[in-house]
């Protein structure tokens, strides 16, 4: 046993400490968070069913805590085993490998709680979602949870139910039609504006244009103007065109994004122009170098513009707002549906919570089925001369 | 391979939904009568009453010609709906609006002047705070619909656990209202009582917004805008009193501080038993109430300045648009609309409505007609006969940016009340008035 | 390049011109549209036809408002700080990631995942993490010190003028580096292998290899961080609105002034309360002033090194 083993070994406890902290916790508020949503889709609506889900709760808290201690102790077993196993050699290499695990997921706890929050809150009942935690300060699953909120945001509560058949116009009004109407929305604008966007982008990263810089540099000083300054007057001119209400008028003035073009070009920037001149030289056409060069090197970024043009459309309560006709239920989107819900002076933060959670489906799918491209794919689209 | 057919897959489920939800014309074609349009913010059961309020009016003889179509619109961003539709002249003929807005739209001549349609004969119909708000430089340009106002919260549980109840006694709510501090020199006193700075706790908590402080300058019978609408009075005596006494309650440690930046907000604090006493309004009673044993709550009437208890008043109004083929003239849609606008603001209807929804009637007729459960809107109902009008101004936002942060300076110390208010009197004189 | 031709350009004249029509239509009216706004009054009514003329007056308004430069200087601040800490925690994030790691992808993911979040919802959030006393970082205080008054019980992290932006800056940080982390990774895919090989025969230690390669060759995307970041702070609102309010106050030389109000919030108030050609002029002040501070940084630094442009 040398001093340098003694201090390895003690800063292997100390690391594994933390870890065992990290996994017990996490693993715990996991199990929880199932075992909470499990009890709120078994018991019913209004108070008597928070209660019962009460109940499913306690019952289930020496469940949780045996499932996080058995997850717990077979990670240590892993990691301890592992750490015994590995040669004398890689062992500082295995702590700084577990050391950074540690910093990183402290850093995904960090980056991911509020996200963890709003799934949260958007189970608790009316009033108790301003209720604080007395004692551990992270533990923020509501003990009776309810699916009243995301039943309310639905319409399918008791009291809309009761409500009755209104006419056949205003019984379009809901949920459904909002989503779908914001869905054509958002495909459709985030498709336009990548493809336009990456290219203006390729003409101003890698062709020759008279004045290129000049124009360039015009754009991005059209940027630093608040985009709301432009609502009123492309209110009028789409009023002019006849476009009030229309789906068209929910995304054509926004089609131009100057930020999708910056973030492209910027990108262009880092591909070497030799590949260009390479696929040139085997005779590719102006498209093809564009198709088969550009956009497979660019598909991360492409997909990112894509991602964040979907959301920001799929958000933009303002304008959709000033060009919604609200006697046509077609012409309603997703935001500023959800704001015809949500009452005058109550903010019921559990109301706006699980409205945010449906709001994020269409995007959590699309990461997901993104991800393999623009995460993963970074790896393996690579270039390496 | 796999990936083309994920895009056929994508592009197939693109062309369905554009199917699904391309725009088709589903506007119902009347019976034959004429529609008047009216954007409401409204929810449901308030829609559902409306409707059928609608219903019997149509069904009188004189109105065979005319129909009412409600239109909801977000409350959220309503301004901004109605000011950009009427730029471009697609407003309603009517539409139901935040009792601050009012103002904006009779001095931008949007909205009629409703002493044309003979209004002020039935003025006197209508609770007098709530009516002032649609009264712009001498004309009555709206009528309220709807109206509110906030009253003195306070948390029994822990009045008791102060020793100010005896916590073995049987509830009686009357030993509470007992206590219950009548004047702001009474919240002094019994204030260290309530207040466990080592807890959390406070007797009392305030959020620094002008709307929520009209009730301390309401209670010292202090204007922030003279009757006239013409000058800025919140230099005067009685406004200086007024914010010296707010700061007096947070130096002293019976005000929590609920008013700095990223503070626990009052409404928070009384939930989770750490504010005692807050100012709050009638929308919060149901979603408290449904708290259960988490939450022991009663409702008082607001501590009296020299002025006598008072409070503000929040709410909205509705008003009636100028035509849009003839802005110059009183035209037939504007006098069925007004018909419209009365019959659904009458005593009759006001109980129906007040009734079914709990909410507090603008109608004095219906004043005594009403009959609550909840004992709690009784006093909201005694509460809001003592209000004070609100300032009328053409920007109630703007005027809020300019007073707002004096008053914090005040609170916080940094400024002497005196010279920190005839500021804001300045500012709002030749930016708002002038 | 190829050589400069009459056929190159009307290729790049097809490529650019889908970008160019919706550019041409829908944002070219609005800018100058709206840059003729900023010389005129408040309207009598809401036609936008009975615009009353005032010339230079909006301009003169803003000269003389304290509260606009106040403004300014708070906006300035903000970009100063959360340019840098935004471009430091995405550049970590992307060269933590960037090793073969059991599990990248998941991490990857998970710090990009607060980008798609709602800027109120975090907001919200965060308010309730600072808040004093109940608040996490109070509690953790308090537990830590055992109690007593201290600075996140009263006046609390966004309570007090000294730390409420940071803290505002902070949360959004935290919400935004994923993005930037996603575009650094992205570009340093882009650089060939062989340039590091050929700094290890060199024998450049791995420091050198990041400021003398690294850097400079994700210049591009620094600089989109730069400018990007610059446009966010001009145009930050929402976080303000839903944290803080623009407080807390502050007394500067006897004005009141909020410690959090960016540029952005003033002049969404002026803009909510109707006020477009105000407002108007307040947005092309803020262009005028970025304009000319980006110009003169650009003289600056265009003089120290000339060979920044070289990739280009």
């Amino acid at each position: 046993m040398t001093p340098k083993t003694i201090g390895r070994t003690l800063l292997f406890l100390v690391l594994m400490a933390i870890m065992i902290f990290m996994v017990f916790g996490i693993s715990g508020q996991i199990i929880k968070y199932g075992i909470m949503v499990f009890a709120a889709l078994s018991s019913g609506e209004g108070f008597a069913g928070s209660e019962n889900a009460a109940s499913i709760m306690s019952k289930a808290d020496n469940l949780i805590a045996s499932l996080s201690v058995i997850i717990t102790a077979l990670v240590s077993f892993f990691i301890v085993k592992k750490y015994i196993c590995s040669i004398e050699r890689v062992r500082w290499d295995f702590l700084r490998r577990m050391f950074l695990y540690e910093v990183l997921m402290a850093g995904v706890i960090l980056v991911l709680f509020p996200f963890f929050w709003m799934l949260c809150t958007a189970f608790k009942p009316s009033g108790q979602e301003l209720v604080l935690a007395e004692g551990n300060p992270f533990d923020i699953i509501p003990n009776s949870p309810t699916l009243d909120n995301f039943r309310r945001v639905l319409k399918i509560d008791s009291e809309s139910k009761a409500m009755g058949v209104i006419d056949p116009v205003e019984n379009k009004k809901n949920f459904g039609t909002y989503f779908l109407n914001s869905l054509l929305v958002s495909t459709t604008a985030a498709f336009l504006v990548t493809l336009f966007s990456s290219m203006a982008a390729y003409v101003f990263s890698k062709k020759p244009l008279p004045y290129k810089k000049n124009i360039f540099v015009f754009l991005l000083a059209t940027m630093m103007i608040p985009g709301m300054m432009f609502m009123v007057p492309q209110f009028f001119m789409i009023c002019k065109m006849g476009m009030f209400g229309t789906k068209w008028a929910m995304f054509l003035p926004h089609l131009a994004s100057v930020f999708g073009v910056f973030m492209l070009k910027q990108f262009m920037d880092t591909i070497p122009d030799s590949l260009l001149e390479a696929a040139q030289i085997d005779g590719a056409s102006e498209w093809q170098v564009f198709r088969v060069v550009i956009i497979p090197l660019s598909i991360p970024i492409i997909l990112t513009l894509f991602l964040l043009t979907f959301l920001s459309n799929w958000s933009n309560f303002l304008w959709q707002l000033i060009v919604t006709d609200f006697e046509n239920p077609l012409s309603i989107t997703l935001p500023v549906g959800l704001a015809l819900f949500r009452g005058q002076y109550v903010s019921e933060l559990g109301l706006i919570m699980s409205a945010s959670c449906f709001s994020i489906v269409p995007v959590a799918v699309l990461f997901l089925f993104a991800q393999r491209y623009f995460i993963e794919g970074m790896t393996q689209g690579a270039v390496k001369e | 391979m796999k990936e083309k057919h994920w895009l056929i897959i994508a592009l197939i489920g693109y062309l369905a939904l554009v199917y699904v939800s391309w725009d088709s014309s589903v506007k119902v074609s009347p019976d034959g009568r004429l529609f008047l349009t009216f954007w409401h913010t409204y929810n449901d059961q308030e829609e559902q009453v409306l409707r059928s309020i609608i219903k019997k009016w149509e069904a009188l003889p004189e109105n065979a010609k005319y129909t009412v179509r409600p239109v909801r619109i977000p409350f959220e961003g309503h301004k901004e709906k109605i000011r950009t539709a009427l730029t471009v002249g697609q407003g309603p003929d009517m539409a139901r609006v935040d009792w601050s807005f009012v103002c904006e739209l009779a001095r931008k001549n949007a909205a009629i002047d409703l002493g044309l349609l003979g209004f002020d004969k039935i003025a006197d119909q209508y609770l007098k705070a709530p009516l002032k708000s649609c009264y712009v430089d001498g004309k009555y340009h709206g009528l309220p619909d709807q109206s509110n106002c906030v009253a003195f919260f306070y948390n029994r549980t822990l009045f008791k656990e102060a020793g100010l109840i005896d916590k073995n006694a049987a509830p009686d709510p009357q030993e509470y209202l007992k206590v219950l501090p009548k004047t702001w020199e009474d919240l002094k006193k019994i204030g260290p009582k309530l207040t466990n700075k080592e807890k959390g706790q406070y007797a009392f908590a305030m959020t620094n917004t002008l709307w929520w402080n009209l009730p301390f300058f309401n209670t010292f019978g202090a204007r922030i805008i003279s009757e006239d609408g013409k000058k800025c009075e919140l230099g005067s005596e009685e406004a200086i009193k007024a914010v010296e006494m707010m700061a007096e309650l947070h130096k002293e440690g019976i005000e929590a501080g609920a008013w700095r930046a990223g503070a626990i907000t009052p409404e928070q604090g009384f939930v989770n038993n750490k504010y005692a006493m807050i100012f709050m309004g009638p929308w919060n009673l149901a979603r408290f109430s449904g708290l259960g044993a988490q939450l022991d709550f009663g409702v008082g009437l607001i501590p009296a300045g020299p002025n006598g208890s008072s409070t503000n008043v929040g709410g909205t109004d509705v008003v009636i648009f100028k035509d849009r083929d003839e802005p110059e003239k009183l035209t037939e849609r504007i006098k069925f609309s007004y018909s419209f606008l009365t019959f659904f603001t009458n005593a009759q209807n006001q109980v129906e409505w007040c009734q079914k929804l709990n909410q507090i009637p603008i109608n004095m007729g219906a004043y005594d007609l009403v009959k609550f459960e909840d004992k709690n809107l009784g006093i909201f109902m005694e509460q809001m006969k003592l209000a004070g009008a609100n300032p009328v101004v053409k920007d109630f936002g703007l005027m809020e940016d300019m007073v707002n942060p004096e008053i914090e300076a005040i609170l916080s110390g940094q400024k002497q009340a005196s010279e920190a208010l005839k500021i804001a009197a300045e500012k709002i004189q030749t930016r708002l008035l002038d | 390049m190829a050589i400069k031709t009459t056929k190159d350009t009307s290729v790049a004249l097809g490529f650019l011109s889908p970008f160019m029509l919706f550019f041409g239509v829908f944002l070219i009216f609005p800018i100058f549209y709206s840059f003729y706004l900023s010389f005129f009054g408040t309207t009598s009514d809401y036609s936008l036809a009975n615009l009353n003329f005032v010339g230079l007056d909006n301009y003169r308004t803003i000269l003389k408002d304290i509260q606009f430069w106040w403004s300014l200087f708070v906006t300035f601040m903000y970009a100063a700080i959360s340019i840098p800490l935004g471009i430091t925690v995405s550049m970590a994030l992307a060269l933590l990631l960037d090793n073969k790691l059991f599990g990248k992808s998941f991490f990857r993911s998970a710090f990009f995942l607060p980008n798609v979040l709602d800027m109120l919802v975090v907001g919200v959030i965060w308010t309730l993490i600072y808040a004093p006393k109940f608040g996490i970082v109070a509690r953790l205080w308090t537990w830590a010190t055992g109690g007593g008054e201290h600075f996140f019980n009263v006046p609390g992290i966004l309570g007090d003028p000294s730390t409420a932006l940071l803290a505002v800056i902070i949360a959004m940080t935290l919400k935004g580096a994923g993005f930037g982390m996603v575009l650094l990774l992205a570009a340093l895919q882009n650089i060939p292998g062989d340039v590091y090989e050929a700094a290890d025969i060199d024998g450049a230690n791995e420091w050198q290899k990041f400021w003398l390669i690294t850097i400079p060759l994700l210049r591009p995307i620094l600089g989109f961080m730069v400018i990007t970041g610059l446009i966010g702070s001009l145009n930050a609102f929402t976080e303000i609105y839903a944290m803080t309010a623009g407080g807390p106050q502050l007394v500067v030389g006897g004005e009141t002034v909020g410690s959090t109000s960016v540029a952005g919030y003033y002049l969404f108030k002026q803009f909510n309360a109707g006020n477009y050609g105000y407002a108007a002029a307040i947005s092309y002040m803020l262009l005028i002033i970025t304009l000319v501070i980006t110009g003169v940084q650009q003289k600056i630094a265009g003089k120290k090194n000339n060979d920044g442009g070289k990739r280009k």
